[in-house]
């Protein structure tokens, strides 16, 4: 869960031998978050699943283990078709990539 | 597919480490292009080249086209799943070579079991971590370097036994050619002028003192030869009317004399695209010679009773024991036929020049004899061994040949012993180191004799080179009467 007692940016420290990949990964997310908007409206969850599925493997490798947290847990409301579950963690997602602040060290 | 090309970013202290470690050609199988980005960063850090592909089909053409030494591959993948691409690549013959790291989402047991059924080496599970990942690949390049390591080992094998193999055939060479064994200087330049000649076509004549082999020799240049394929035919000249040699040389007609009752063609018609060996050619007659002057200038012969000449294609090898060229001064012998003959010339070596031959020639003889008898003799006594070596061997070879087989019916276990040799070699042999003429010794003297004899009196006899009876006056005289 993403600390909501903690206002500001959320400090991500991330290994500099990714520095030129990081901007990209975090653009795929902000589009992951486009496709997981539109497949929950036309209830798509092999597409939420999916993507989820693909996050959780993905975050952790680049150092955002909240990605892989928040796609696992997509991974398993698209399994449940819970499309609340998935609106959340989506707007969790969203709320994550909007106060990250990326530290190469 | 991605860009294969993408150069590795290394620099400084990595970088020189880099040139230390082998650069690997890495293949990343994965669908997921964060992913891919992700390992192909990795893979480029380590100084390494990576090849993407982002399903199982491609991939598959890239691993067929180049020798992959490293494959990441993601086990769900679209069409061809990566299990089923593992098989592939392992059924391809050189992926002996290639360590496949399964990476997958998957972390059951059943599931690890399966990868490493496929295939797999190594197998790590999402959400893979940064750290682990570069982990990971430093153990799959252990495991390439090693997998190299084992393929120069296994070629440095493979050198180091042909080297053996050639060092092998070399010394067998070096101590026999063909059916010829020696390893001696004489010998060994024997084995040189052999494989001159037999890359030549001309005509050989071979001289040699009686039982030195001029027929093996005369076999070696054929079989060494390019006309190997084809017949040799030895015959001997000597002690053949004129008429009857001329007949097996040249063929007859039906007809053409008494007891010509068919066509016969000739040794030189059957030696045809061969080698025709005539040893004792210095016991031919005249009217031959004539003949055979004919056949090699013409190359073609004419059967007795024909007029027709045929064509043959006929190396022709000769051997004498004569000396030739005494032969044409004493007129017995034509001079354009020597010179003909003559082209190239083979001198053998006697036995007695090589003598260090002798126990190499003993082994063989041997091994020979005891195939046919059926006997276990594999030694030689010191004293039968020098008794042979000394001998002045007349008969070269065929005769030292004969006395391993005398010896070898004589003796009584595995061993030839000196009593088991035949009386000339025994007798050349005693003189000079056992003699009655010193009296002061003459006790040590018979009693050596005795005890290299073994008590065998006649054998002593024989070592000290006198009759039996003088020995047993002797021993009489001296009080040694054995009991």
């Amino acid at each position: 869960m993403i600390p909501q007692d903690q206002p500001g940016p959320l400090r991500i420290s991330i290994d500099p031998d990714l520095r030129d990949l990081i901007p990209g990964f975090l653009q795929n997310r902000r589009l992951d978050i486009q496709a997981l908007q539109e497949a929950v409206v036309v209830g798509n969850f092999d597409t939420i699943r999916t993507v989820g599925h693909r996050m959780r493997g993905d975050g952790g490798g680049y150092g955002f283990h909240m990605i892989s947290e928040i796609g696992h847990a997509l991974e398993t409301a698209a399994l449940q078709k819970n499309s609340q579950e998935i609106t959340a963690r989506v707007q969790e997602l969203t709320t994550y990539l909007g106060r990250i602040e990326v530290v190469y060290e | 597919m991605s860009d294969p090309a993408v150069q590795p970013e290394v620099s400084g202290e990595e970088g020189r480490k880099v040139e230390r470690r082998r650069l690997i050609q890495a293949l990343i199988v994965e669908d997921d292009e964060d992913m891919l980005r992700l390992i192909e960063k990795v893979v480029h850090l380590r100084g390494h080249q990576a090849t993407g592909c982002a399903d199982a089909e491609s991939a598959w053409t890239a691993y067929q086209q180049d020798q992959y030494s490293l494959v990441f591959l993601d086990w769900q993948l679209p069409g061809m799943d990566g299990l089923e691409l593992c098989r592939r690549i392992r059924s391809h013959p050189n992926s002996e070579g290639t360590i496949i790291v399964m990476i997958t989402a998957r972390d059951h047991w059943e599931d690890l079991e399966a990868a490493l059924r496929s295939g797999a080496n190594d197998y790590l599970t999402k959400p893979v971590n940064l750290d682990t990942l570069k982990v990971r690949l430093a153990i799959a390049e252990q495991s390439v370097r090693n997998l190299d390591r084992r393929r120069e080992a296994e070629e440095a094998l493979r050198d180091q036994e042909e080297t053996v193999l050639n060092l092998k055939r070399q010394l067998n060479e070096k101590s026999q050619f063909q059916d010829l064994i020696g390893k001696s200087k004489l010998m060994g330049d024997l084995y040189l002028r052999i494989r001159e000649l037999a890359k030549v076509d001309t005509t050989v004549l071979i001289e040699g003192e009686t039982g030195t082999g001029k027929e093996l020799v005369a076999r070696a240049v054929h079989f060494s030869s390019t006309r190997k394929a084809g017949p040799f035919i030895a015959i001997n000249c000597a002690g053949l009317t004129d008429a009857l040699l001329a007949s097996q040389l040249f063929g007859h007609k039906k007809g053409a004399f008494t007891g010509a009752v068919d066509h016969q063609q000739g040794f030189f018609e059957a030696a045809n695209g061969g080698t025709l060996f005539l040893d004792e050619i210095g016991d031919i007659s005249s009217a031959v010679q004539i003949s055979l002057l004919r056949v090699l200038q013409e190359k073609e012969i004419v059967r007795l009773g024909e007029s027709r000449p045929r064509k043959v294609d006929v190396r022709v090898l000769a051997a004498t024991h004569h000396n030739l060229s005494q032969d044409v001064v004493n007129g017995s012998f034509r001079a354009d036929l020597l010179y003909r003959i003559r082209v190239a010339r083979i001198q053998l070596p006697s036995l007695r020049d090589r003598r260090g031959d002798i126990p190499l020639l003993i082994a063989s003889f041997l091994g020979q004899c005891c195939a046919v008898t059926g006997k276990l003799v594999d030694r030689v006594s010191p004293e039968a061994l020098q008794a042979l070596t000394n001998y002045a061997w007349p008969g070269n070879v065929r005769e030292l040949k004969s006395a391993i087989e005398a010896g070898l019916i004589s003796c009584k276990d595995n061993t030839i012993q000196i009593e088991d040799l035949p009386p000339e070699v025994l007798d050349s042999n005693s003189v000079p180191h056992m003699t009655l003429e010193a009296p002061q010794d003459e006790k040590t003297r018979l009693l050596a004799a005795l005890g290299r004899a073994k008590g065998n009196r006649t054998m002593a006899a024989r070592l000290l080179g006198v009759s039996r009876a003088t020995l047993y006056r002797r021993l009489t005289d001296l009080n040694l009467t054995p009991e």
